[in-house]
């Protein structure tokens, strides 16, 4: 079921209402269960089987090692439940890529078994092992009813493509009423709203071109490519977080606050700044459940460059079973220890840090992160290798003719990306001084003569990551019209047809 | 393109165009008896790209549509009842027949539009879900049924415009697409011989412009690359192969 067709939102629709008849807290929290369960049968009922599996092994497991006196024992659980996962994992997403590399090793005819890869496998795999791995670090207590645990790790607008939300972030939510809420639902709205818009204004319009440059690369000149390649960039962004804005925005009309994902990511200006603001979820994972235990940057600076290439080796494959996935990773992974070093170097200590330097570098160091990752986006999407060497070489300007193509919409969709970000970062600092003000609701200086003629009645809501929502009154004449005409555009601007989001292959 | 050619020829033509937003082949057949007693044209180019041989383009129509008679191929070309643009065309593909929503469509381009999307997004969902579950009946069933068409189809025009029609046919080229010709491109050619008409194609024409200036004759800066409608590069193709098959014929 995607986010994005007509029967999610009528099965949306008709959870909420459900949830607003149902007199108790417990009775609209196994509502939640019953409709996660049928969210991820609706696709293949018989895959809700993998769902309960690691469920009930690693409800079974946290007990025991909360309860285990001893180390030994605590840590035979934990193994437990981490080979179960990881076995999980290995077969349904990696069995057939072992099988090929391994047979083409040996030189010997592949077998390929038949496996359709779960939805969201990766996703709700990481949760669960986040949740055994913090039981046992003591970090969170277990949790003793079952079916809140299910409820954790089936719930529906989270499981099938993040945010990978940790027990530690959920479990303490059970305790909330999730009883309809007016502010949470105009809130949730708005943030579902940005995320269609960026699904379906942005991401859906660009895939279409983005698909034809990266399969047939050699007919296109080197312009059509690179805007091609661009394409890429602004669709994979729009789409993905587009997901994380909708899971985020029906999570919050239910009642639980999931974790952002995406905070302006285009704008870092390192790799390593990339990083905390692209897939947050999954850096911070990545972070504490393998780049810590593996040493972090405690053992030596070389011990740390190895870690960082390969906990990004690591995370490069968990994207999925192919090398230009594991290349993918390699390449951030490099250039995450390169960055390393350079901050370590630190070759320009003397210059004066006047405002034009600072500037230049910023607009240097920007540019430099933006096209690094554009380029690693090239082995990410691109079919096979022969594929992005052909990329490669159209970008680079070395087999430059082919048919130039001037599409449009990726101009408009730039341009629309490029404002919102300018927006977002208006927000993000108006939220900051909001931060030290909490109790004040304040207006982006941009739409303040608005606000004035809305009575105020306009606000800014700080969020930990992202900066800010522009939250419009909702009910409220102003606010209400303003929705519905967003509402329309969207539904009048969106292309036929459902695309899937890219990351339900992950 | 063509007027400009002729009298640089020394031998300068007239020329009428014809077409209309949401017509099908049903409507240029239904037409072709009167145009051609109205103008009596020297020639008559009608222009066909292969959707215009599915079994819609026949039955459905903003106008008219066509029964074809399976004995002889002969078409007989009926008046469709309500003429309100495009309105009816979105109601009759679901079978509505509502008054009010047609008063309402007619005065509200913003209510027809999200109708319009909405009925059509409920029709890509069922045809998905019907996909799905039965095999896709494409092949030589729909080769079949594209043949017994454009025999029909030619035939009428044939009857309509004598031996002056030349039948153009135009494949679709996109980056990759055109090596080939299509079969109905073949099949069209082989029709045309039999009834004694002119026949173009204008695929190695505009192969050729694809291989040697890499341009594509149909597609605009808003669609993705070789889809849509002829371009202005297109129609010069069109003109230049149209010219040529008329030159020829004189």
């Amino acid at each position: 079921m995607v986010f994005t067709s007509l029967v999610f939102l009528e099965f949306f629709l008709v959870v909420l209402v459900c949830l607003a008849l149902l007199p108790t807290r417990t009775s609209r929290q196994f509502l939640i269960l019953a409709a996660s369960c049928f969210f991820y049968a609706y696709w293949k009922p018989v895959y809700l089987l993998l769902l309960a599996t690691p469920s009930l092994i690693d409800y079974v497991c946290s007990i025991r090692i909360e309860d285990s006196k001893r180390e030994a024992s605590r840590f035979r659980w934990l193994l437990v439940s981490l080979v179960t996962n990881l076995a999980l994992l290995g077969y349904f997403k990696y069995s057939n890529f072992f099988i090929e590399n391994v047979s083409e090793l040996l030189g010997i005819q592949p077998m390929h078994l038949n496996i359709v890869l779960p939805v969201g496998i990766s996703f709700f795999t990481f949760k669960t092992l986040s949740y055994t791995i913090d039981v046992y670090r003591r970090e969170i207590p277990a949790s003793r009813s079952l079916w809140q645990y299910t409820m954790f790790v089936t719930y529906f607008p989270e499981l099938v493509a993040g945010p990978i939300v940790r027990a530690s972030v959920f479990l303490p939510q059970m305790t909330r009423s999730l009883k309809f809420s007016w502010v949470r639902t105009s809130v949730g709205l708005q943030i579902i709203l940005l995320g269609f818009t960026k699904k379906l204004l942005v991401a859906d319009r660009l895939s279409g071109f983005s698909d034809e440059i990266f399969s047939h690369p050699a007919q296109y000149s080197s312009f059509t490519v690179i805007t091609g390649v661009l394409a890429y960039s602004l669709q994979i962004y729009c789409d993905f977080s587009g997901y994380s804005d909708i899971a985020i925005g029906v999570s919050k009309i239910i009642g639980f606050d999931l974790p952002e994902n995406f905070n302006m990511p285009y704008l870092a200006t390192s790799i390593t700044e990339f990083w905390r603001r692209w897939h947050i979820t999954l850096s911070q994972w990545l972070r504490d459940y393998l780049y810590k235990p593996l040493g972090g940057n405690r053992k030596g600076r070389f011990r740390t460059y190895v870690n960082l290439f390969i906990v990004m080796l690591l995370g490069g494959l968990w994207h999925g079973a192919s090398w230009n996935f594991v290349f993918w990773g390699a390449l951030h992974g490099t250039a995450l220890a390169i960055h390393k070093i350079w901050k370590e170097l630190d070759l320009f200590p003397a210059v004066d840090n006047g405002k034009v330097w600072k500037i230049a570098t910023k607009i240097i160091s920007w540019s430099a992160t933006y096209l690094f990752v554009c380029f690693a986006w090239i082995f990410f999407r691109s079919q096979d290798f022969s594929t992005a060497k052909v990329i490669i070489m159209k970008v680079t300007g070395f087999e430059p003719s082919g048919i130039t193509w001037v599409y449009t919409p990726f101009f408009i969709c730039s341009g629309a990306v490029i404002l919102g970000h300018a927006i977002g970062v208006v927000l993000a600092k108006r939220a900051k001084q909001a931060d030290s003000r909490p109790n004040r609701i304040t207006a982006p200086r941009l739409i303040r003569n608005l606000y004035r003629g809305a009575h105020g009645r306009f606000g800014i809501r700080p969020s930990p990551f992202s900066g800010a929502y522009v939250l419009l009154p909702f009910p409220g004449f102003l606010g209400s019209f303003l929705i519905t005409l967003w509402i329309l555009v969207i539904y009048l601007f969106a292309p036929f047809g459902t695309n899937p989001f890219i990351y339900f292959q992950f | 393109m063509i007027e400009r050619l002729s009298r640089s020829s020394g031998e300068p033509l007239n020329v009428r165009q014809y077409g209309w937003g949401g017509t099908s082949s049903a409507t240029y057949l239904a037409i072709s008896e009167s145009l051609n007693q109205r103008w009596k044209p020297k020639w008559v180019a009608v222009a066909f790209n292969s959707d215009d041989f599915s079994a819609t383009s026949l039955t459905i129509g903003r106008f008219w549509r066509t029964e074809i008679n399976p004995l002889d191929l002969s078409v007989k070309a009926i008046p469709v009842e309500r003429t309100g643009g495009g309105v009816d065309s979105v109601l009759s593909r679901f079978g509505m027949r509502s008054d009010d929503l047609r008063d309402l469509l007619d005065h509200s381009v913003l209510a027809y539009l999200a109708v319009e999307k909405f009925l059509l997004s409920r029709q890509e969902t069922i045809r998905d879900n019907i996909e799905g579950s039965r095999p896709d009946p494409a092949g030589a069933e729909e080769q079949r049924q594209e043949e017994i068409a454009a025999t029909a189809i030619v035939r009428a025009l044939r009857a309509a415009y004598g031996a002056n029609l030349i039948v153009v046919y135009v494949p679709e080229i996109n980056a990759t697409s055109g090596e080939e010709p299509e079969p109905i491109d073949k099949i069209l050619q082989s029709i045309c011989s039999i009834e004694g008409v002119g026949y173009v194609s204008v695929r190695d024409a505009m192969m050729q412009r694809r291989r040697s200036r890499n341009e594509l004759p149909e597609g605009f800066r808003n669609t993705l690359p070789g889809t849509g409608h002829l371009n202005s590069l297109g129609h010069e193709i069109v003109g230049e192969e149209v010219w040529r098959a008329v030159s020829s014929r004189k």
